[in-house]
């Protein structure tokens, strides 16, 4: 072999290792979102996928070329645990996603073990309590903590001096750890308690509501979705005047026009922009409503999620970057998450710990004083 | 030294003094990047993550302060320190961590970083106790509870806050410091920056006037002398010269430049020269002109005449100031100048030279429109860059009249050859009958009467036969004469053929006579073939007939071609012909000797000049007595078959 020929060889030996060192760039990532679209709690559905979608919009049209595009693909879970999994399917069977947002409590617990499996990242944008905390390593929750906002309704039946508490809890997770919290402090306080689990389609609380107020109750605590409305109506109709108290979903439209007006004057715990960075927040509301036309009826969860999106984003867009050849999509992007310590949402300053779940979302306590409309209740 | 020279070496000490100001530039720019990064890197970072420090720090202490102190404190606050607890002040030690991290051992914020986050650590316990042990207004109301949370407040927190606040603000002090060095570090740099590029432009800028001047100084004057020295050539003062000293370009141009005027003084003088010279010419021009017995005139491309002389002002009867701008076609018939003529195109032709009225009839017209035969020759000259006509008109109305006689004469004396030529023709052949007829009776008298007639009368009849026989021979040497060419037509005509039939013809008389022809290969020709076979007959016979007596005959046949014509030769060592009789020998039946020394009618050289002039050629003899003669012959190459002619 000739000297040139093998510097030859020793050029073409450096190149083919240089290129096999390389690990191939992605050129798009694909996130899924299993929300309530239909049947109930659609206004935690809606209007966070909105916002996600206004997300990348921004993202990709900024984004410069070395960074991935990101897509992002919307399935009905309709608020049942049942239909998480096959929608979480769907998605990866369709469009092979890499990270699924879904906001049910039930339905992130029911992909568990499919996205460990699949390498797959899981983020919960509207509910962060320690049963998720306590899921596997995949799964994040950038939201609220339920507990803590839920407790700030037990803390105010305590000011109030309500000596007797009636908990109506929605059969799942999410409302259950919230009954729960609210119950414990409750407990704490000796204010007599009592939860009751109702059905999942059930109208017809009288029998409920006439012991209660038999037995003197001075606070009704509606723990659930828009069946609960009627709970309001029926109770008001039985000339229940004590206090009500709710949750964080009564912006939803068919919890007013089931409770017929009844929902007015109920004190829940609740995000507008006043609790987060009031000037990211109403930046984001008013793209929101150039984008769509009109501004989300219920703001925190439309906030909540768009703050989730672009925490995500924010980390891939360095992707490209940093991403290491043994690594895989999922172990970098939990990385990533696990380092996010100071991100300014516009929820907040949000810091993300090792648990995966975050910090630095604060819900504070409102009233509905008309339909769609809740006041920040001063103390 | 040359401007070339000067320029590059002017250049070179500027593109110098730039090199060394880039040089110095770099320097201080890598020292001015390095204190920027710095500040950058280490100062700015330091204090913004100690001024956040110490505003969550104060905020801290004081949203506990208040929870403490104000049992109705707003649920904001609450989350605002919930807020500070479990993101701001976990996000300030880590960003801490990182700086210390980042930076020397030695360096104030690596050595008091673990002591910062430390307290921060126990600050955020605090502050979760408390959290937990006020709640809500029942704690409040709980003494024993107060009572904690006052002290935790009042001494835990309290002290803490103000240790982290102490040694937050040392290290705000001296990273403000360091900030400060940094900055008039930075700052330092810029103004030797600034400095350099001031003193290296302003040096560079000065440097560059100063060559620009002394560049321009030398370009300037030497140009300027130049200018004036231009202009006083321009002003034809060609004596100006100028003296540039040095060695430069300029200094060349001068020298140059007198040389040119040298040149132009001399060459100046030849024009002045050169111009008396056309001055005279053209006066000599003029006067030719006028003096011209022809009419002359001078026109442009447009026929416009700008040049006439006297006799056209007699020929076509303008005024010479009428003619000078006047269309030539003004002098010329209108039917001569229609689309049909070839006139106009010949005027407008750029033909050197050329004619009108040679070969055809053309006319003038005078200024009273009469119209007067000319003669016309053009010439296409160029005059000042300029292409003219310059016409020289005849008037030929005489002319025209002579040649009209002339052609009168020549036809009626054509008519009167073509009689005559008829009349020859009908007598001789007329004549041979009564003769024929005398000789008939005289041929019977001298049988039937033989030996009956006295002596005296057969002499008498012998002479009458005789005279009889040789008129006979003249009629019929007439008759031929005037036969030749009558029924003949021009065809081609091999001569060796004809010569070899002659000669074949001849065989007896040549052989008894001894003669010896000699003839190079002749050419073929275009003719009448039995004139030209009488033609070489006649002249070898008479070559064999007029031989010496004492030596035999000898003939040399030959032929030159010339340009238009074939001219044959053929001589011989006969008797030859005296000079005074050279002229009369083809003079029809004119005779030299008597019928006894050499018989024959004396026609056979009329003949032969008749066939020579009817193939429109010439004939002729050249000889001296007893020295042998030469007849020689022309036949054109192309014959004009026109018997009439």
């Amino acid at each position: 072999m000739t000297f040139t020929n093998k510097i030859l060889m020793l050029l073409i030996c450096c190149i083919t290792t240089l290129v096999s060192c390389d690990t191939p760039e992605a050129n798009e990532i694909n996130i899924g979102f299993i929300a309530p679209l239909s049947t109930r709690a659609t206004d935690l559905g809606i209007a966070p996928s909105q916002a996600m979608k206004l997300a990348i919009e921004q993202y990709n049209s900024t984004k410069t070329e070395d960074q991935p595009k990101v897509n992002l693909f919307i399935e009905d879970g309709k608020w049942e645990k049942e239909m998480a999994l096959p929608a979480y399917k769907k998605l990866r069977k369709e469009h092979n996603i890499d990270v699924v947002f879904i906001s049910n409590t039930d339905g992130t617990i029911a992909i568990q073990d499919e996205i460990e499996k699949d390498g797959v990242i899981a983020i919960n944008p509207l509910n962060n309590d320690k049963l998720l905390s306590s899921l596997n390593s995949n799964t994040f929750q950038i939201a609220k903590s339920t507990e803590e906002a839920n407790k700030v309704v037990g803390v105010r039946i305590i000011e109030l001096g309500l000596k007797k508490v009636l908990i109506l809890q929605y059969p799942n997770d999410f409302m259950k750890i919230a009954a729960n919290s609210v119950k414990d402090i409750l407990s704490e306080n000796d204010v007599d308690n009592k939860i009751i689990t109702t059905s999942k389609d059930q109208t017809d609380y009288i029998d409920i509501l006439k012991t209660a107020k038999e037995e003197g109750t001075e606070a009704y605590v509606f723990f659930g979705y828009k069946e609960l409305g009627f709970a309001m109506k029926q109770a008001r109709d039985l000339e229940i005047d004590a206090p009500f108290f709710g949750s964080t979903v009564l912006l939803d439209p068919d919890f007013y026009k089931n409770s017929d007006g009844a929902i007015i004057g109920t004190e829940c715990t609740f995000f507008t922009p006043l609790d987060g960075n009031y000037v990211l927040a109403n930046e984001f509301l008013e793209t929101f409503e150039k984008r769509y036309g009109e501004k989300p009826m219920s703001l925190w969860p439309p906030m909540q999620a768009y703050d989730a999106m672009n925490i995500v984003l924010n980390e891939l867009k360095d992707y490209n970057q940093t991403k290491y050849k043994d690594v895989t999509f999922g172990d970098w992007l939990k990385g990533r998450l696990n380092n996010v310590k100071y991100f300014q949402g516009v929820c907040g300053n949000i810091s993300i710990t090792e648990d995966g779940s975050s910090r630095g979302i604060y819900f504070s306590l409102y009233k509905m004083e008309a339909e769609g409309k809740l006041v920040k209740i001063k103390r | 030294m040359r401007i070339q020279t000067k320029l590059v070496l002017s250049f070179g000490i500027i593109i110098s003094i730039l090199c060394v100001e880039i040089v110095l530039n770099q320097i201080i720019s890598n020292n001015a990047t390095k204190t920027y990064q710095k500040l950058k890197s280490e100062a700015l970072p330091a204090l913004r993550i100690l001024d956040s420090y110490e505003s969550i720090n104060n905020e801290f202490y004081l949203l506990t302060s208040n929870k403490v102190y104000n049992h109705n404190l707003s649920l904001n606050g609450k989350n605002r320190l919930s807020g500070i607890l479990e993101v701001e002040l976990p996000y300030l030690k880590s960003e801490l961590l990182l700086l210390a991290n980042h930076t020397d051992n030695t360096d104030d914020i690596s050595v008091k970083a673990p002591q910062i986050i430390k307290l921060t650590n126990e600050l955020i316990e605090l502050g979760n106790m408390l959290n937990d042990l006020l709640v809500t207004k029942d704690d409040y109301a709980n003494p024993r509870k107060l009572e904690v949370a006052t002290n935790l407040v009042e001494v835990s927190v309290a002290n803490i806050h103000n240790v982290l606040k102490s040694n937050l603000l040392e290290l705000k002090m001296n990273y403000s410091d360091k900030l400060e060095s940094y900055q008039n570090e930075f700052a330092q740099d810029l103004k030797s920056l600034s400095n350099i590029i001031l003193f290296t432009g302003l040096g560079g800028i000065l440097f560059g006037i100063a060559v620009a001047f002394l560049v321009i100084r030398s370009i300037s004057n030497p140009i300027r002398k130049l200018n004036i020295a231009a202009i006083k050539v321009s002003h034809g003062d060609f004596q100006s010269s100028i003296n540039l000293e040095g060695k430069d370009e300029l200094a060349s141009l001068g020298d140059s430049f007198n040389l040119m005027t040298s040149s132009l003084r001399e060459n100046f003088q030849l024009i002045q020269q050169n111009s008396e010279e056309i001055k005279e010419q053209e006066e000599r021009f003029r006067k030719v002109i006028e003096a011209s017995p022809a009419a002359i005139i001078l026109m442009n491309q447009d026929r416009k005449i700008n040049l006439v002389n006297l006799q056209t002002e007699r020929l076509f009867k303008y005024k010479r100031e009428e003619l000078i701008g006047l269309s030539a076609e003004n002098l010329i018939p209108e039917r001569l100048l229609n689309e049909n003529s070839t006139t106009p195109d010949i005027l407008k032709s750029n033909e050197k030279i050329d004619s009108l009225g040679i070969e055809q009839n053309f006319y003038g017209l005078t200024k009273l429109r009469k119209e007067i035969p000319i003669e016309v020759r053009l010439n296409f000259i160029r005059i000042n860059n300029e292409d003219m006509i310059l016409a020289s008109i005849i008037d030929i109305t005489e002319r025209k009249h002579q040649e009209a006689e002339i052609k009168k004469y020549v036809d009626m004396l054509q008519f009167k050859n073509k009689e005559l030529e008829q009349f020859s023709y009908i007598t001789s052949h007329d004549l041979q009958e009564p003769l024929r007829t005398v000789l008939s009776f005289i041929d019977v008298i001298q049988e039937d009467y033989a030996g009956k007639l006295d002596k005296d009368l057969d002499v008498y009849l012998k002479y009458i036969s005789e005279a009889s026989i040789r008129m006979s021979n003249l009629i019929k040497s007439l008759l031929d004469y005037s036969r030749i060419g009558y029924k003949g037509k021009v065809e081609k005509i091999d001569c060796n053929v004809v010569l070899e039939s002659v000669i074949a013809d001849l065989g007896y008389k040549i052989e008894k006579a001894k003669a010896v022809i000699h003839s190079e290969k002749l050419p073929i020709i275009e003719g009448f073939n039995l004139e030209l076979r009488l033609l070489f007959q006649n002249l070898i016979t008479n070559a064999i007939k007029f031989r010496k007596k004492t030596e035999s005959p000898e003939i040399n046949i030959s032929f030159v071609e010339k340009k238009l014509h074939w001219q044959f030769s053929i001589s011989d060592n006969g008797i030859g012909i005296g000079e005074e009789f050279q002229n009369k020998i083809f003079v029809i039946f004119q005779r030299l000797h008597n019928r006894e020394e050499y018989e024959g009618t004396g026609i056979g050289l009329s003949h032969c000049k008749k066939i020579v002039e009817l193939h429109g050629g010439e004939i002729w003899v050249t000889s001296e007595k007893d020295q042998g003669s030469t007849f020689s012959f022309t036949i054109p190459k192309e014959i004009n078959n026109n018997k009439d002619d």
